[in-house]
């Protein structure tokens, strides 16, 4: 009994990995060369760069907030960062881009938590704002670089052929997992999330915390663009396109509620491995591209139709333990 | 005895089998977008042709997305084709992609779309359209009809090389085999309807019956300048020559109503069927490099052939 038991919990938390697990058997039997060390190592490398920008945005969802803007940050800071080449050493380019975001996160936290802007809103306006900056710094044109120093940053061969961006993923990762986990920023994140009048009630310095939130979001969005600069050797303002709404679904797919304040890293992990996988899955088989995207939105509105749901059943449980506690309360048995 | 000759004969034959059965070649195909009517179309072309061909082909859409190209050519790579042809998203983004797959040894062909730079990467080869020399047909047809006539040109965006080649294309010969031809007015549709019919509104309103010629660069801007004519009054009888680059969907009804005079066929069947031509010569070393531009055929498109190229069902 209690073996069932723990086995549902541990399926229930990692039921992400478990549906990846399964479309893998799947693969091994129906096209090997899935598993090749190569493009194992491919599927990882290719995930990273929108992995850090899921991650970075885990805490700015927790906390009830979106960031659409984030594709437009990461063709931003990629521009300004090989821009900068032509006139700075490789270490100054990099942080030029990597702080860029910093700044463009401040800006979006500023607009939602001072001016009281709806996030989904304000950050529709900067998506805009930072393309159109882009589209104006580079000319309407990419931007290239033949640097190796630079492409080195994102690609150099770590060990057996996997490449430094697989290791600022993980790293990314522990990060956000701590800072969720132990810290009281992370806390905050989910209270603010749950209910973000009560906070500010308590004393919480919430738009302080928000901003920090976007800060954050926008600080993982350049790094992810300033790695796909320094891979590609290029930027343009079209490379961030379909990036925004990606990066939300890889979310909620990984259990962050829409409206906050529940939610784990470990999820959004297994939510963007998940969507890696299938992804590639159907280019080895050969399926047309708007499969990859039909899988996706099925996965997503299947995840928040179960997400309704088990709310409404725990509310349902509520309910029927309340009755029978005044019921028992009524036939004097309790109190 | 009879049952060791069929054993032989079996045995003999099973190795013509495969040899039959075998495809000639493996390609993998990474294109820019699979939604706009030309792709979707060249999309259709390639299957057509790998089946005919007999190429083992597998064929990926990148969707306008530079990540997703760079994920879409690492699996192709992984499944180690003979040649890989790509029409890249992005002019530069595009080169590391490209530049994985030729350091792995994998020849590569830019189809229909270009890098900048692609000799010096070693791509092998670019198959595609000619824009200059559709528009060098085009002018050719002007000049048969009306080599003193007046023209007015409405073109795609500017700085978009396929309309800086449509324009000077035509200018050029022009310029060379029908001086008395005068040119009234250019200006941009930007590749849409709805401009183009305001333009051509406007060069009605300024030039009136002194415009003989009509150039646009795409059928689908014709579209927008024969809807302006026909506010103004023109018929299909009496009208200026109206010419054309495309034979696409909205272009050759318009040839067979008698509205086009003649439009430039740039055909995605052929534009896929030319590229898996080349890699099969390159698989099979008639072509060996260095870097050539392998351009198709573009023929004009009348009265005469419109309803072949409408039985081809090309665009449905």
């Amino acid at each position: 009994m209690k073996r069932t038991r723990a086995l549902r919990t541990l399926l229930s938390q990692y039921k992400l990995l478990a549906i990846t697990a399964v479309l893998l058997v799947f693969m091994a039997f129906v096209r090997g060369e899935f598993f090749g060390v190569e493009n194992l190592i491919n599927i990882i490398t290719n995930m990273s760069i929108n992995g850090i920008l899921s991650i970075g945005m885990t805490l700015l969802m927790i906390a009830g907030c979106f960031d659409i803007s984030l594709g437009s940050i990461l063709v931003l800071s990629g521009a300004v960062s090989i821009i900068a080449l032509r006139i700075a050493s490789v270490p100054v380019a990099l942080l030029l881009g990597i702080s860029s975001g910093v700044l463009m996160g401040i800006l979006n936290g500023v607009l939602v938590a001072k001016f009281k802007i709806n996030s989904f809103i304000a950050t529709l306006g900067t998506m805009v704002i930072f393309q159109g900056a882009t589209f104006s710094v580079t000319n309407n044109k990419p931007v290239a670089t033949d640097s190796d120093a630079f492409q080195a940053f994102a690609m150099h061969n770590v060990a057996f052929g996997i490449p430094r961006l697989v290791f600022y993923f993980v790293i990314a990762i522990l990060i956000i997992w701590v800072i969720a986990r132990f810290t009281r920023l992370g806390k905050f994140a989910y209270a603010i999330g749950g209910n973000i009048e009560a906070c500010r009630r308590v004393g919480i310095k919430v738009d302080l915390y928000l901003i920090g939130f976007f800060a954050i979001s926008g600080l993982f969005g350049s790094f992810g663009g300033v790695a796909l600069a320094s891979k590609i050797q290029a930027a343009s303002a079209i490379f961030g396109d379909n990036i925004g709404l990606l990066v939300i679904a890889a979310i909620v797919i990984g259990g962050v509620s829409l409206s906050g304040g529940v939610g784990k890293v470990g999820g959004v992990v297994q939510g963007i491995i998940l969507i890696a996988i299938m992804d590639t899955m159907t280019n080895f088989l050969g399926l047309v591209g708007y499969y990859q995207l039909l899988f996706r939105s099925l996965l997503l509105l299947g995840v928040i139709l179960y997400d309704v749901l088990s709310v409404r059943q725990a509310e349902q449980r509520l309910e029927r333990l309340a009755v029978e506690t005044l019921r028992r309360l009524e036939r004097k048995e309790v109190g | 005895m009879r049952k060791i000759a069929w054993i032989v004969a079996i045995l003999v034959l099973i190795p013509f089998a495969m040899g039959f059965a075998a495809p000639k070649a493996k390609v993998g195909v990474v294109y820019v977008t699979f939604s706009s009517p030309y792709a979707s179309a060249m999309v259709k072309g390639y299957k057509k042709y790998a089946a005919e061909m007999n190429v083992d082909m597998t064929i990926l859409d990148s969707q306008l997305d530079i990540q997703k190209e760079a994920a879409n050519m690492d699996s192709i790579i992984a499944m180690r084709p003979d040649v890989i042809v790509i029409a890249p998203v992005d002019a530069e983004g595009s080169k590391a992609a490209i530049k994985k797959a030729i350091a792995k040894g994998i020849p590569v062909i830019c189809s229909n779309v270009t890098i900048n730079d692609a000799a010096k990467l070693g791509v092998l080869a670019f198959t595609g359209p000619n824009c200059y020399s559709e528009a060098q047909v085009v002018a050719r047809e002007a000049i048969k009809r009306n080599p003193t006539g007046r023209v007015v040109m409405i073109t795609g965006t500017p700085g978009y090389s396929a309309a800086e080649d449509r324009k000077n294309g035509f200018l050029d010969t022009i310029q060379k085999q029908a001086p008395n031809m005068k040119v009234l007015d250019i200006q941009s549709g930007n590749w849409m309807r709805d401009t183009t019919q305001r333009v051509m509104s406007d060069f009605i309103t300024k030039y009136g019956d002194q415009i003989d010629i009509v150039y646009t660069h795409d059928d689908n801007m014709t579209v927008g300048a024969i809807n302006a004519l026909k506010d103004a009054g023109y018929t299909a009888e009496k009208r200026p020559i109206v010419l054309s680059i495309g034979a696409m969907a909205d272009g050759l009804p318009a040839v067979k109503d008698g509205w086009i005079d003649a439009t430039c066929q740039q055909s995605p069947w052929e534009d896929a069927r030319l590229s898996l031509q080349v890699a099969l010569d390159i698989k099979s070393g008639k072509f060996k490099g260095p870097y050539k531009e392998f351009w198709i055929d573009t023929p004009p498109v009348d009265k005469s052939n419109v309803q072949q190229v409408i039985d081809m069902h090309i665009w449905d």
